[in-house]
């Protein structure tokens, strides 16, 4: 049954020769009162399923003058540690074909300094908080999430356990099921937060860890994170980025990500973010479709600030159109 | 600072040198807002590839418009050489830290290594129309005399300007910089002291400089080049390594830059990789 008959047209097509920025044109339209756009992520209650990618938007203040925080499903900070990271040399990224490689090496404040410069700005940006975080062993885990507990102001939290394990030879967390299982069950142990667990592309099999990482604790599961990648310089002969290898994202992974999602879904039980590539609502309404309970927006945040907002006025527009009222008609409404 | 997101339209166009181009964009606010060694950051498509916006430092602001000037160098450079006056463009901006030149300094020497003259031209449009009685010395270096003459876009009037190729059809036969260290050594009047030397072109170039404005007790302030992502401090991609008490620190060059103090810049960590940990994605 089709609720609303409207003049707006999904997607929006900028006209022969229209310049550059088709967001210009597509600010999110007020939702009218009985479209439900609300979803719960691990207990985390969001307005909209539009959230930003940790890495992408700092602590927040950095967008302020760009966006409205208040607008936004939730804000996902950068990755933090224990203590202040200096992060890995430059050149740090370099731009590939419809995406980028990043190897930024988490540079971050440390958490003291999370807690006494970032976090009084993050309490009233009026979007839910979660703090990304990362460490170098179990312990280190457990105890940065054990801190995050006690400071006012975050919703959930987010694991990056995309990290080498300095006790396992280097080996990262998240591409062994075992570890994955382990250090999801100590930050489990470790805080009362809901917690999501980003999970690492580089893997044969996703939904295995994906699985192991539920069964360990986990309210939730962001995925992917970006794809290991690499550019050389054949000039000098030398890999580009002065880590060597880097993370691939933008929207050259979208559909990685998005066939992971859509098979880790069917595995799991606890909600799904999907992330990858999202760049407009088309891109993002996919991975709705395909079982993600949210997304996050991260490298098309360069290119386009708002497109958070931007995402969620096509969403808005492509459920009035079709006659949908509630998100949840969309979320995992693949067709096969 | 304030940024924003602007559909400004192009105005003119100008083809200087082969690969050479100089866009005047109208767009009132950002002009207002802009000072010399600010920089935006430019969509060059709608396609997503190539992807991120270019960082481009400001060549003018003046008059509701704006100026930029940049060679082609890559697939986002080679689009924008195909813009028209008429076509409307999507420009973030101002963003960065300027530079800073203080009231009673005598005088200002620019030194520039080819495409770096654009933040240093407006640099050199504001201390002059100023009428800061600050005297602004260019110099000025390229390949060969044809890359220099672009400077003939630009009314320098008021400016003494020096140049220096590569292979010597103009000015002093070498580098910008031994061409600076030997007009600061002989006696042509170098004001050390409270005078500032600015520079903007490749790395090593900056160095140089650098040392040389260290060695004669001068001010000396950098516009750094970098790779950005964002250009708003949240991806940290463009980092410049600065000098901090117990060692080094990251700095973000499109927030706490691109004009950066010489004497902050931690040159060995800007060159040699500190740590070859694996990075943490």
């Amino acid at each position: 049954m089709k609720l609303f008959v409207t003049a707006l047209h999904y997607p929006p097509q900028p006209g022969p020769g229209a310049p550059h920025n088709a967001h210009a044109t597509m600010e999110s339209i007020m939702a009218p009162d009985n479209l439900h756009l609300s979803v719960t992520i691990g207990g985390i209650a969001l307005r909209n399923p539009v959230m930003t990618a940790s890495g992408t938007f700092g602590y927040g203040e950095e967008y302020a003058e760009l966006i409205d925080l208040n607008r936004l499903g939730a804000v996902v900070t950068k990755g933090i540690s224990l203590l202040p990271s200096h992060g890995n040399p430059p050149p740090r990224i370099v731009e590939t074909p419809s995406g980028m490689l990043n190897a930024i090496g988490l540079q971050n404040v440390g958490f003291e300094r999370f807690v006494s410069e970032k976090m009084p700005f993050l309490r009233n940006a009026g979007a839910p908080v979660v703090v990304n975080f990362y460490g170098c062993a179990v312990d280190e885990y457990a105890e940065l999430a054990r801190k995050l507990s006690d400071v006012p102001g975050i919703a959930g939290l987010e694991a990056n356990i995309s990290c080498p394990n300095i006790n396992e030879g280097g080996m990262c967390f998240g591409t062994d099921a075992g570890m994955a299982h382990g250090i999801t069950k100590a930050i489990r142990k470790a805080s009362a937060l809901p917690l999501i667990v980003k999970l690492t592309p580089n893997v044969t099999d996703v939904a295995a860890i994906a699985r192991s990482v539920e069964e360990a604790g986990a309210d939730a599961l962001s995925l992917t994170n970006t794809f290991t990648g690499m550019v050389i310089d054949i000039e000098t002969r030398r890999p580009v980025l002065a880590n060597t290898t880097g993370g691939l994202s933008g929207p050259a992974i979208r559909p990685l990500a998005l066939r992971m999602v859509w098979e880790t879904v069917k595995e799991v039980s606890i909600p799904v973010i999907g992330v990858g590539g999202i760049m407009d609502a088309t891109d993002a309404l996919q991975f709705l479709i395909a079982g993600a309970k949210a997304v996050q927006v991260g490298t098309g945040l360069f290119v386009h600030p708002e497109a958070p907002l931007s995402i969620m006025g096509g969403i808005e527009r492509y459920m009035i159109d079709r006659g949908f009222v509630d998100i949840e008609q969309i979320i995992g409404s693949l067709e096969t | 600072m304030h940024p924003e997101i602007f559909q400004s339209p192009i105005t003119e166009k100008e083809e200087l040198l082969p690969g050479f181009f100089y866009l005047t964009i109208e767009s009132p606010v950002l002009a207002k807002r802009s000072v010399p060694g600010q920089f935006v950051m430019v969509q060059v498509t709608n396609a997503k590839d190539p992807l991120l916006r270019r960082p481009f430092s400001l060549c003018s602001a003046a008059d509701g418009k704006v100026g930029i000037l940049f060679q082609v160098k890559g697939r986002g450079t080679a689009i924008m050489s195909g813009w028209e006056p008429g076509e409307s463009i999507n420009i973030m901006g101002p963003l960065g830290n300027g530079f800073g030149v203080h009231q009673s300094c005598p005088a200002a020497y620019l030194v520039a290594g080819g495409i770096g003259i654009a933040p240093l031209l407006f640099l050199s449009t504001f201390l002059v129309s100023a009428d800061s009685g600050i005297a602004v010395k260019i110099f000025m270096g390229g390949r060969s005399a044809g890359e220099v003459s672009l400077l003939s876009r630009f009314d320098l009037s008021a400016c003494d300007v020096f140049f220096a190729t590569d292979d010597g059809s103009k000015g002093f036969h070498g580098l910008v910089t031994d061409l600076f260290d030997d007009y600061v050594t002989t006696d042509h009047g170098f004001l050390r002291g409270n005078s500032i030397i600015a520079g903007c072109g490749p790395l090593p170039m900056l160095q140089t400089l650098s040392r040389i404005a260290s060695r004669e007790e001068s001010a000396c302030q950098l516009s750094l080049e970098a790779h950005m992502a964002c250009g708003v401090g949240a991806c940290l991609g463009c980092v410049t390594a600065t000098k901090q008490e117990n060692g080094f620190s990251y700095k973000r060059t499109c927030v706490e830059g691109p004009v950066f103090s010489g004497s902050d810049i931690d040159w060995d960590h800007m060159q040699l990789p500190v740590c070859r940990s694996a990075a943490l994605r």
